[in-house]
C-alpha cells in the first residue's frame, strides 16, 4: 500500500475545481471590498505606515477600531 | 492606562549582517555565473570533476536565488518588519540562529554541488541533509517572524507585511513537497515521485518559487523602500492589496499550464492559461503603482541613485512580468522552450528586478545601518550605468540567440527535410554567448565596485553604533466590541426589518472592520486557505497513479544502467540536455531514431518516465536532446566522445569527462540505492535487490566487452579493468535511453527476470581488485 494508491482511491480531482471556485469568490470578495467599501481615509493612512517611523501611533490610543470610524 | 508609553530598540544588527553576506554571496554567485558563460565560448574551462558546467551551473542558480535573493530578502525583512510592527523582533537568539543557520547551509552547497551530491532538480538540487537543515531554518524563521507579529505595536498590518507573511507560509509548503525522498545514502536520495508526477511537482516548486521567494517578498521590499527612498506613500494603497490578492490567488492558478496530460479537467486547464493571462494585470497594476509613487518627484530620481535603481527594477519587474504570460501560451513555448530565450526572460528578472531592488535598498539601507554618509555617489551612479548597460546587452544577447535557435531547429527544406543539424544552430549563436559573457561582465564589475563602496561606507562608521530608543504605546487588547450606529430598523421588532438591517450593517462593511481587528487570526486563516487550496489543486496531479498510462514493454533501468543515471544526474547533464521529445514534427524528426518503423510514435510518451526518479527532462538544450539517443551511436563513439567531444564535433561545448574513465564504480552503493528505489516504488524483483552488485557487475563485463571488440577492431589500446569504471555504468544507461517502446520479444533488457537465468549463470563477487 502506498501513498498513491490511497490518494488515488480519494477522488479527489474534482476538488480541484472546488478550490478554483472559492479561489474566484475570495478573489471577487476582495475588489468588491476595493471598489466598494474601503474607505479613503483607512487606505491613506496604512499608505503611510513605512513614512512613520518613531512612535507611529495616533493620537488616538489603539482602541482597535479603524481610523473610519 | 491605554497608550502608555514601551520603550524598545531595533535589532540592526542581524540587518547589518544579512547586508554583509548578501554583498558577499552576490560575488560569488555571479563571478560563478560568468564562468558558466565563457565556459559555453571557451570549454576548454571546464575543470573536472568539480568544476564543469553541468556541475557549477546549480551552484550558480542556487548562489544566486538562495544566497543573494535570500540574504536581500531576510534583510528588508527583518529592517522594514520591526519598523513597520513597531517592536523589536520576537528573539534575538532565533535571528541569530536564522543568519548563521542560512550562511551553513549556503556554505555547504556551495561544497556539495560542485563534488556532485544533487537531486537533480532545478534549484531543489540540495541532498536531503540540507533540505533538512533549510526547513529547520526555515522554522525558526517563521516563529521568530510570527512571535514578532504577535508582540507588535501597530495594529494595522501594512502591505508589505501581508507579503512577508505568504512568502514564509508558501516558502515552507513548496520546500517540504518538493523534497520528498527516500535516502539511500548520507548524500544521495531519490525522490518519491517518478516521471511526470515529480515534473508536475517539480514545476508546480518551481513556478512558485518565482512567485514566492523573488517576487512577493520584493513586492513586500518595494512597497516599503520605495516610499522610503521617495518620501512619499505609495500611489494606491487600494491597487497595493488589490495586486496581493491577485498575486496570492492568480500564481498558483497559472501552474496548470505545466499540467498538460493530466487528469485536470479541459476547462480548468483553460482557466489555468487564463490566469496567467490575468496575472499581467496586478503585475502591471504593481509596476505602476510603483512608478507612480514617484510623481511629483521625478526630478529627484535624476539626483538620487537609490530612486534609479528602484525605477530600473520595477521596470524590469514589468517586463518579465509581461514576459512570463506570453511565454506560458502555447505556440509561443514551442519555439521559447529550451531555447536562450528562457535564460534572457529569467536574467531580465533577476538581474534588472531582484537584483537593483535589492541594490536599491542597500544603498538606502547603508548610511543609515551604518551611521555615515554613503562613501561615493559617483561609484553609485558607476554601479548603476555598467549594470543596466549590463543587463540589456544580456537580455539582448539572449533574446537573439534563443529566437534565432528556435527558428533554425524548426525550419524544414522544401522536400520536408530538416534545415539545419544541432550543431549548426549552436555554431549560429556562439557570437550570441560572447555578448552574453560581456553583458555579465559589466554587470559585476558594477556589483564589485558597489561592494567596495559600502565596505568604504561601513569603515567610515562610528566607533559604537548609536542604538536609538523607541517609543510607542502598547497594543491594547480587543474589548469593546464595534459600537453599533444608531439606526431606525435595529428598534423595529418585525422580522423582515430585522434582516434588512444586517444586511444594511454588513454593507457598511462592519464585517471587514471586525476582521481587521484580528490581523493575526485572519492571516492564518488566509494563509491556511491558500495552502489547502493549492493542495486541492496539486495533489490529485501527481498523486493519482492512473494519470499515467503504464506501458508493457517499459522496465526499471537494471542496477548498472540506474547508476549511470547516478553519475548523469550527479555530473548535472540535465543542465545541457533534455529527455523530452515533443510531439511536434521538428522534434520527432529531428530525435527520431534510425531503427523505428515508419508511422511508429516516437515522441516521448508519460508512460516512459514511470521509473524516472527524478525526472530528468530538463528546461534548456545546449546539448541536444537525449530521449531517443539509445543505440543511436556505437559503444566506442561515445567512448571517444565522452573523452573528448571535440573529438567528435569540433565546435562542441560539451566538457570532456575523462574522469569517468578512471573513477572506479562503486559497486556497494549500487545496492543500497537499488534497494531505495524499491521503497519509492520501482518493481525490481527480490533477487534483483539482493543481487543488485553483481548484477551490475555482470552487465559492465558485458559491455566492456563489447566495447573492448570494438576498439581492438581499431587496433586501439584497451585500458586495464574496463568493467569496473564508471564511464561503462553511462554508457550502458545512455544506450537504453528511449528505447523500450521499441523494444521486440526478443531485446531483453533484465535477464534474470527469467528463473532459467537465475540457476544457469553463475555470477561473480564484485571488489578484490580483479
Ligand atoms: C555544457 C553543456 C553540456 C553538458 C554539461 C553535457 N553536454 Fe552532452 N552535449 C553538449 C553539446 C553542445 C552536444 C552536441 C555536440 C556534441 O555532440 O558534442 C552534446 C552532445 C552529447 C551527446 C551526443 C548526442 C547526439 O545525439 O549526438 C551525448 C550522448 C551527450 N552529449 C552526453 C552527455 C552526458 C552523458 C553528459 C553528462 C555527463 C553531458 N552530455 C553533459 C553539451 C553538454
Amino acid at each position: 500500500m502506498r501513498l498513491s494508491d490511497i490518494m488515488s482511491n480519494m477522488h479527489l480531482s474534482h476538488w480541484a475545481q472546488i478550490a478554483l471556485v472559492l479561489f474566484m469568490a475570495i478573489f471577487l470578495g476582495v475588489v468588491l471590498y476595493l471598489v466598494v467599501f474601503a474607505k479613503r481615509e483607512t487606505m491613506d493612512r496604512m499608505a503611510r505606515m513605512p513614512l512613520d517611523e518613531t512612535n507611529g501611533q495616533q493620537a488616538k490610543p489603539n482602541n482597535g477600531g479603524g481610523a473610519d470610524e | 492606562m491605554s497608550g502608555e508609553l514601551e520603550r524598545f530598540r531595533y535589532d540592526d544588527d542581524v540587518v547589518r549582517k544579512f547586508v554583509a553576506a548578501t554583498l558577499l554571496w552576490a560575488v560569488v554567485g555571479m563571478l560563478v555565473g560568468l564562468i558558466l558563460a565563457l565556459q559555453l565560448v571557451m570549454p576548454a574551462l571546464n575543470f573536472g570533476p568539480w568544476f564543469t558546467f553541468g556541475r557549477l551551473r546549480p551552484l550558480h542558480t542556487n548562489a544566486v536565488i538562495f544566497a543573494f535573493a535570500g540574504n536581500a530578502l531576510f534583510a528588508g525583512i527583518y529592517h522594514s518588519s520591526q519598523r513597520l510592527l513597531k517592536t523589536r523582533m520576537f528573539s534575538d537568539a532565533l535571528s541569530r540562529f536564522h543568519f548563521w543557520g542560512w550562511q551553513a547551509i549556503i556554505v555547504s552547497a556551495a561544497i556539495t554541488l560542485p563534488l556532485g551530491f544533487t537531486q537533480g532538480k532545478e534549484y531543489a538540487e540540495l541532498e536531503w541533509p540540507i533540505d533538512i537543515a533549510i526547513a529547520v531554518v526555515w522554522v525558526a524563521f517563521a516563529v521568530n517572524f510570527f512571535g514578532t507579529l504577535a508582540k507588535r505595536r501597530e495594529r494595522h498590518l501594512y502591505v508589505a507585511i501581508w507579503f512577508y507573511i505568504a512568502t514564509i507560509i508558501t516558502v515552507a509548503v513548496l520546500h517540504i513537497f518538493n523534497n520528498l525522498a527516500i535516502p539511500a545514502g548520507a548524500l544521495k536520495s531519490y525522490p518519491i515521485y517518478a516521471g511526470v508526477q515529480d515534473a508536475f511537482m517539480q514545476w508546480w516548486y518551481g513556478h512558485n518559487a518565482v512567485a514566492f521567494f523573488l517576487t512577493t517578498p520584493f513586492l513586500g521590499m518595494m512597497y516599503y523602500y520605495l516610499p522610503k527612498a521617495a518620501e512619499r506613500p505609495v500611489y494606491s494603497y487600494r491597487l497595493s492589496i488589490l495586486h496581493f490578492w491577485s498575486l496570492v490567488f492568480l500564481y498558483i492558478w497559472a501552474g496548470p499550464h505545466h499540467l498538460h496530460y493530466t487528469a485536470l479537467p479541459e476547462w480548468a486547464s483553460t482557466l489555468g492559461m487564463l490566469f496567467s493571462v490575468m496575472l499581467w494585470m496586478p503585475s502591471w497594476g504593481g509596476m505602476i503603482n510603483g512608478l507612480f509613487t514617484l510623481r511629483g518627484a521625478w526630478h529627484r530620481v535624476a539626483q538620487d541613485p537609490v530612486l534609479k535603481f528602484f525605477v530600473v527594477a520595477v521596470t524590469f519587474y514589468g517586463m518579465a512580468t509581461f514576459e512570463g504570460p506570453l511565454l506560458s501560451i502555447k505556440s509561443v513555448n514551442s519555439l521559447s522552450h529550451y531555447t536562450d530565450w528562457t535564460i534572457g526572460h529569467v536574467h531580465g528578472g533577476a538581474l534588472g528586478w531582484n537584483g537593483f531592488l535589492a541594490f536599491g535598498m542597500i544603498y538606502w539601507l547603508a548610511p543609515r545601518l551604518f551611521q555615515t554618509k554613503i562613501y561615493s555617489k559617483k561609484m553609485m551612479e558607476f554601479h548603476f550605468w555598467t549594470g543596466t548597460i549590463g543587463i540589456l546587452i544580456y537580455i539582448i544577447s539572449m533574446y537573439v540567440a534563443g529566437i534565432t535557435q528556435g527558428l533554425m531547429w524548426r525550419a524544414f527544406n522544401a522536400d520536408g527535410t530538416l534545415k539545419y543539424d544541432f550543431m549548426q544552430s549552436l555554431i549560429k549563436i556562439i557570437p550570441m554567448y560572447w555578448f552574453r559573457a560581456f553583458g555579465g561582465l559589466l554587470y559585476i564589475t558594477g556589483v564589485i565596485v558597489g561592494v567596495v563602496n559600502i565596505a568604504l561606507t561601513w569603515a567610515s562608521r562610528p566607533k559604537v553604533y548609536e542604538d536609538k530608543e523607541i517609543e510607542a504605546p502598547a497594543l491594547k487588547p480587543i474589548t469593546a466590541p464595534d459600537p453599533e450606529p444608531p439606526s431606525p430598523l435595529k428598534e423595529s421588532g418585525a422580522h423582515v426589518v430585522q434582516i434588512a438591517y444586517k444586511l444594511e450593517r454588513f454593507i457598511e462593511g462592519a464585517w471587514h472592520r471586525t476582521w481587521e481587528r484580528l490581523p493575526l487570526t485572519f492571516s492564518v486563516m488566509v494563509g491556511v486557505a491558500v495552502v489547502v487550496a493549492s493542495l486541492f489543486e496539486i495533489l490529485p496531479t501527481f498523486l493519482i497513479r492512473s494519470n499515467v498510462p503504464t506501458i508493457a514493454s517499459v522496465e526499471p533501468l537494471t542496477p548498472l544502467e540506474q547508476y549511470g543515471r547516478d553519475i548523469y544526474i550527479s555530473d548535472g547533464c540535465y543542465n545541457c540536455h533534455s529527455q523530452m521529445v515533443r510531439p511536434i514534427r521538428m522534434e520527432t524528426e529531428r530525435y527520431k531514431p534510425d531503427f523505428s518503423k515508419p508511422g511508429q510514435l516516437t515522441y516521448s510518451l508519460p508512460g516512459e518516465f514511470v521509473y524516472d526518479h527524478p525526472f530528468q527532462w530538463g528546461s534548456r538544450r545546449i546539448g541536444p536532446d537525449l530521449h531517443r539517443v539509445g543505440r543511436k551511436y556505437s559503444h566506442d563513439w561515445h567512448w571517444d566522445h565522452m573523452m573528448n567531444p571535440r573529438s567528435k564535433l569540433k565546435k562542441s561545448m560539451m566538457p570532456p569527462y575523462d574522469y569517468l574513465f578512471r573513477d572506479p564504480i562503486d559497486f556497494s552503493a549500487i545496492t543500497d540505492h537499488t534497494a531505495a528505489l524499491v521503497k519509492v516504488g520501482v518493481p525490481y524483483i527480490r533477487y534483483e535487490v539482493e543481487n543488485a552488485d553483481k548484477l551490475a557487475l555482470w552487465q559492465a563485463k558485458k559491455v566492456a566487452g563489447e566495447l573492448t571488440k570494438l576498439l581492438k577492431a581499431q587496433n586501439r589500446r584497451v585500458p586495464p579493468n574496463l568493467q569496473t569504471k564508471k564511464i561503462i555504468a553511462v554508457i550502458a544507461y545512455l544506450q537504453r535511453l528511449g528505447t523500450d517502446i521499441f523494444r521486440g520479444p526478443k531485446d531483453i533488457v533484465r535477464p534474470w527476470l527469467d528463473p532459467k537465468w537465475r540457476r544457469e549463470i553463475k555470477l561473480s563477487q564484485p571488489g578484490g581488485k580483479d
